[in-house]
């Protein structure tokens, strides 16, 4: 038994020893090991860089667009909330983040620890160099390469979109015309009706100025939007919609520009025209199409 | 300077630099360890071989990425588990452990059983209740007690950490016992 397994053994070691020294079986080269490594941790960096970045964009997205600021209207705003939630850059920094964590678990040394502390601390990195990278002029800068189609921002622009997108449930902007029972404010999509007639209290019309940012809740049949609920925005938050109306209409010709991309601009006598109709037939999209000055 | 006298690490250095004939020197060490670690997954002595040889072709082609400064016993058990492994998901039969004398030995020594067990049956019970533990018990058991790893070796063996073996370990003993303990009062019950 012990002689057939020496014999065994022996004809074992032979074919692999014959196999190396024929050449058939040779070492993998050095370099295809170090070249693996380098891969490994290059797509590790990249991913966790990407994992912070989408983490800062999100809290930027949060702080400069009208997202949150439903949540002030209580469980009325909740459907606007959810409508314009960065789904896309949560994603990102979720995907980001397992992709990381995945590939940390593929290196030599993290097997020695626990997954769940390697998790913990990787979520601890991103949330705090993210946290950081959200309170400097960085995030602003990605913005601003993105709509103005220019840089490496550009790239973040699919998630960024839905910041300046329009809504079914919200909407926001400046005000740039007050009528009896309606409003017309500027939004990055251009020119918005609001319609006040299901609005209570009328009183606060007066409130109402040109120029001021308001942001409400309802519903939007066409190219109005019926308004449950309105509220005025102080002048220093939902700064990227700001951007989005002031700003990069300038800089970026194929950026929806307020005055050039709606029919209706109202004057003396639009505004008569209007408020008749309105006064005869109640606040509808007609009387918008009847009293749109021709082009 | 003897190649007996070389650490495997030394000889790692030496085939990767100079002398590739000088792993002979290596399949020679593991051969039988090797062989004896494979048995209780691979049962087939011509599969068997054939993992061994799949194993050693491997480690030799791999060596360049062989960190010296850690223990090559570990790198190689590594390789061979995971060659085990395959072999099981590809053979996807049930494997059927059996131990040898020795084992039985280790088992005799390791196991703290209830001394009015018949050996003899105990000794096949515990044979036949390994098969029935799962893999993630069965792999930490068989290198602690079969292969006689350390903590720090199965952790490098199996990629785990060191609180985990010693939890896979403690609580594959606890699932081992019960089952022997059923087995017993399941034999009793017959009588």
């Amino acid at each position: 038994m012990n002689n057939q397994r020496n014999n065994d053994s022996m004809k074992l070691e032979k074919k692999i020893m014959s196999g190396i020294k024929s050449g058939r079986i040779k070492l993998r080269s050095k370099y295809i090991f170090w070249a693996q490594k380098l891969g490994l941790n290059s797509a590790i960096s990249l991913s966790t860089i990407l994992a912070v970045l989408f983490f800062n964009l999100v809290l930027f997205y949060m702080k400069t667009t009208d997202n949150l600021g439903y949540l002030a209207f209580g469980k009325n705003g909740f459907l606007a909330f959810l409508e314009s939630f960065p789904y896309l850059l949560v994603i990102g920094f979720v995907l980001f983040l397992l992709v990381a964590g995945y590939l940390i678990t593929r290196t030599n040394w993290s097997y020695k620890k626990q997954f769940k502390y390697i998790i913990l601390v990787l979520v601890g990195i991103v949330l705090i160099t993210g946290g950081i990278l959200a309170s400097t002029d960085f995030s602003q800068s990605i913005e601003e390469q993105a709509f103005i189609n220019r840089g490496p921002g550009l790239f973040f622009k699919p998630f960024l979109r839905r910041g300046m997108g329009m809504r079914d449930n919200g909407s926001v902007g400046e005000i740039d015309e007050i009528g009896r029972n309606y409003l017309i404010i500027n939004t990055p999509q251009g020119k918005q009706y609001l319609d006040l007639s299901q609005f209570e209290p009328k009183q606060n019309f007066s409130e109402f100025k040109k120029g001021q940012l308001v942001i409400a809740i309802g519903k939007r049949k066409n190219d109005i939007f019926v308004v449950d609920e309105i509220r005025s925005i102080e002048k220093n938050k939902f700064l990227m919609i700001k951007r989005g109306i002031h700003v990069y209409p300038e800089q970026n010709p194929k950026f929806l520009h307020p005055s050039q991309n709606h029919f209706f601009h109202p004057n003396e006598e639009v505004k008569k025209c209007l408020d008749d109709c309105i006064e005869d037939s109640g606040f509808n999209q007609s009387c918008f199409e009847k009293c749109r000055p021709v082009k | 300077m003897n190649s007996l006298e070389l650490s495997d690490e030394q000889i790692i250095e030496v085939v990767r630099i100079e002398n590739k004939g000088l792993y002979s020197e290596i399949i020679k060490r593991y051969q039988n360890r090797l062989s004896h670690y494979l048995r209780k997954f691979v049962y087939n002595p011509d599969e068997l071989e054939d993992v061994l040889q799949v194993v050693f072709i491997k480690t030799y082609k791999n060596l360049f990425s062989f960190n010296t400064n850690k223990k090559f016993s570990s790198w190689i058990y590594k390789i061979a588990h995971n060659e085990a492994i395959n072999h099981i998901k590809k053979n996807s039969t049930n494997h059927q452990i059996s131990l040898d004398k020795v084992e039985y030995q280790i088992i005799d020594k390791s196991v703290n059983l209830d001394d009015d067990f018949d050996k003899i049956l105990l000794k096949k019970q515990i044979e036949n209740s390994l098969n029935l533990l799962k893999l993630k018990y069965q792999e930490p058991l068989i290198l602690f007690y079969l292969e006689q790893k350390s903590y720090e070796e199965i952790s490098d063996i199996l990629r785990i950490p060191k609180n985990t073996v010693g939890t896979l370990i403690s609580r594959g003993k606890k699932i081992l016992k019960k089952k022997l303990i059923i087995n017993k009062l399941y034999e009793q019950s017959k009588e």
